[in-house]
């Protein structure tokens, strides 16, 4: 047999790899240098990102409800929790958590779509105010969203007075602020992945005959899948922890119209105390953004890897 | 016509073609020379800022890209990652609603033209370089469109790959008789495949004409590296009773031609394809043989005349034997590098 590996042993089948006995037989001080310590590194971020999650779960379990009574081992487990928010018997926890769907998910899809109409204009066609467009995006993500609510107060006041149905604690209205909030940035990051895309692709098939329509929907899109993913993720995800904005918006309305973080602040500020529940509402919100991820993940992950396309 | 940068950079300058209906025309010109652009301006991809663009009678200028009945292949593989090789090649006719049974046939066809049939299932990313450039190719053909435009479609193929689809690309543009424009900066390409030639140079037309006919005259020594390999010797005109003498150290050309009496005293340089010279025993011009080598894929053996190193066809001669050439014809190109005469 001919062996071809660098630096193994002659004879030895597979030459092309060190054995695992060549890795066991180093010196620990030099794995720990070279591999070793980035376990312990590993380790420390994994047991830093789970403890607050651990200890939500564990709370969660607790009867008692309160914080000082909770430990990160419960001792009296129990789902007393869980079945008093589902049973609604305090608040209306299912109506908060459908709403959060909506509201979240409807941003997460409109506006990927609207971010990505955007950034099709901005990254393939030349008009008047593109630049100045581009960077006017740019400025208004600046300013922090705590300048906004004075006039988002007003606004939806005013609104309220002639379309009732979009006043002050309407869902659909939260969506509608949502949609504009988050749209210069998604274009920006669509933007640039578009601009990875050859434009011949375009070119070929508006020779081919399609228009910038069939082009955008056809040829395009399916290719920006990997950013779409990552960009209706990082808005659900957002959308779904918002406190400040749609606690303006809804706050003040009927209390079956709140989302999840409107809602279960409620349990906690002040003279609630309902840390048990509020922890039980914790994680079942959790639910939607682990269930997307795993369903996006396919899709960012294939589209990387398919790697297809080339410069 | 004419195209001119937004910084007012002239990219095309007075270029005017015209591709008689089936004909194969060929652009050579080197890289940055305006190929591209003459070719995305029939295409119009790119605007002109200046003249017309015409196919038969018809004045396209104005005529969106999807209505002027091209078809176009791409330097890079410019495929649909997202569609099958089928989907790719039906891509013109299913966006222009052609019935599907004429689809699946007008594929087909095209696919066993280019022998696509066995991979027509495989995404494009699959195949190699050559095969995705046949797909391209086929696309393009699939709607048999009025005009062809292929932008050095084999310039990112290998070598035995780009010689087998110079053939497949010549009989398909043949058989349908499509008027197509080629772009290219390879000399073999050109010659293989052109009806005409059009030569060109810092977005100007510097000449057109039949292979053979650039080949033997071409207008400046840029053009003639396009076209073929060559090689230089520098040297003085010295006129004599009878005609004049293009003379370099110890070596010396006679040449006829009147034309030289205006450069006379002038540096010129004597230009040599491998063909114009021939291994004469009993020639006075000597020269010395300094080895044999490859010249763009052809045995070629190089010699030393006066003191300049020529390239010529092929010799069994080994290294420092002395011959006797004859020059039976070469080009004489003045110091601007434009051709003084064609001597044969």
């Amino acid at each position: 047999m001919t062996d071809i590996g660098l630096g193994a042993p002659a004879g030895t089948a597979t030459g092309t790899r060190a054995t695992p006995a060549t890795v066991a037989r180093q010196p620990f001080g030099k794995w720990f240098r070279q591999v070793g310590w980035r376990h312990l590194v590993g380790v420390a971020a994994l047991f830093f990102a789970l403890f607050p999650v651990l200890f939500i779960i564990s709370s969660s379990l607790n009867a008692a409800g309160t914080l000082s009574g909770s430990s990160l081992i419960p001792t009296n487990l129990s789902l007393i929790n869980y079945r008093e928010l589902l049973n609604g018997t305090e608040a209306p926890f299912i109506d908060w958590f459908l709403n959060t769907l909506y509201v979240a998910g409807g941003a997460a899809i409109l506006n990927t779509g609207l971010a990505a109409f955007a950034s099709y204009a901005f990254s393939r066609m030349r008009f008047v105010g593109r630049r100045a467009g581009l960077l006017s995006l740019l400025l208004i993500q600046m300013f922090p969203t705590t300048l906004l609510f004075v006039a988002l107060f007003v606004f939806v006041t005013d609104i309220g007075g002639i379309f009732p149905g979009l006043g002050l604690g309407s869902r659909t209205m939260l969506l509608v602020i949502y949609l504009g909030g988050a749209l210069g940035v998604n274009a920006w990051l669509i933007k640039g992945y578009f601009d990875t895309i050859p434009r011949d692709l375009d070119e070929s098939a508006l020779i081919d005959g399609a228009s910038h329509t069939q082009i955008f929907f056809r040829i395009i899109l399916p290719l920006a899948a990997p950013i779409l993913a990552v960009v209706a993720l990082i808005t659900f995800v957002f959308t779904l922890n918002e406190f400040l904005v749609a606690s303006v918006v809804l706050g003040q309305g009927k209390s079956e119209n709140f989302t999840l973080a409107v809602g279960m602040f409620r349990f906690i500020d002040g003279q609630g105390g309902e840390w048990g529940q509020f922890a039980a509402g914790s994680v079942m919100a959790g639910i939607p953004v682990v269930v997307l991820f795993l369903f996006l993940q396919k899709y960012i992950v294939s589209g990387l890897t398919a790697g297809a396309v080339k410069g | 016509m004419a195209m001119v940068a937004p910084d007012g950079t002239r990219i095309l300058d007075d270029v005017s073609l015209e591709v008689a209906q089936g004909e194969l025309l060929v652009l050579v010109g080197p890289s940055g020379s305006g190929k591209t652009s003459v070719i995305r301006a029939v295409a119009g991809v790119d605007e002109i800022s200046s003249g017309r663009v015409m196919f038969d009678d018809v004045d396209v200028t104005k005529v969106r890209i999807a209505e002027r009945d091209v078809g176009m292949v791409f330097q890079s593989a410019a495929l649909f990652p997202t569609h099958t090789v089928r989907n790719n090649i039906s891509f013109p006719l299913r966006i222009r609603k052609v019935k599907e049974p004429t689809v699946r046939k007008r594929v087909a066809a095209e696919a066993r033209a280019l022998g696509l049939t066995e991979m027509i299932e495989h995404w494009p990313q699959q195949l190699s370089a050559g095969h995705q450039q046949l797909v391209q190719i086929a696309r393009a053909m699939v709607r048999v469109p009025q005009v062809l435009l292929l932008d050095e479609p084999l310039a990112h193929v290998d070598r035995p790959t780009r010689y087998r689809l110079r053939a497949d690309l010549r009989q398909l543009q043949q058989g349908y008789g499509v008027t197509t424009l080629l772009a290219t900066n390879e000399p073999g390409e050109a010659m293989a495949l052109a009806d005409r030639i059009a030569a060109i140079e810092d977005g100007r037309i510097q000449q057109v004409g039949p292979p053979q006919d650039v080949y033997a005259a071409p207008a400046d020594t840029h053009i003639a590296w396009l076209t073929g390999p060559i090689s230089f010797i520098d040297a003085t005109v010295q006129p004599d009773t009878r005609g004049f003498w293009l003379t370099h150290g110890n070596f010396s050309l006679r040449a006829w031609a009147p034309v030289l009496s205006s450069h006379v005293g002038a540096k010129v340089r004597i230009g040599l394809r491998p063909d114009g010279v021939r291994m004469v025993p009993s020639s006075s011009t000597r020269a010395v043989v300094v080895g044999n080598s490859f010249d763009s894929g052809h045995p070629v053996t190089k010699v030393e005349i006066g003191s300049a190193i020529v390239s010529i066809e092929a010799l069994n001669a080994p290294p420092d034997t002395d011959i006797g050439i004859r020059i039976d014809h070469f080009l004489v190109f003045g110091p601007d590098d434009k051709l003084i005469v064609a001597v044969s």
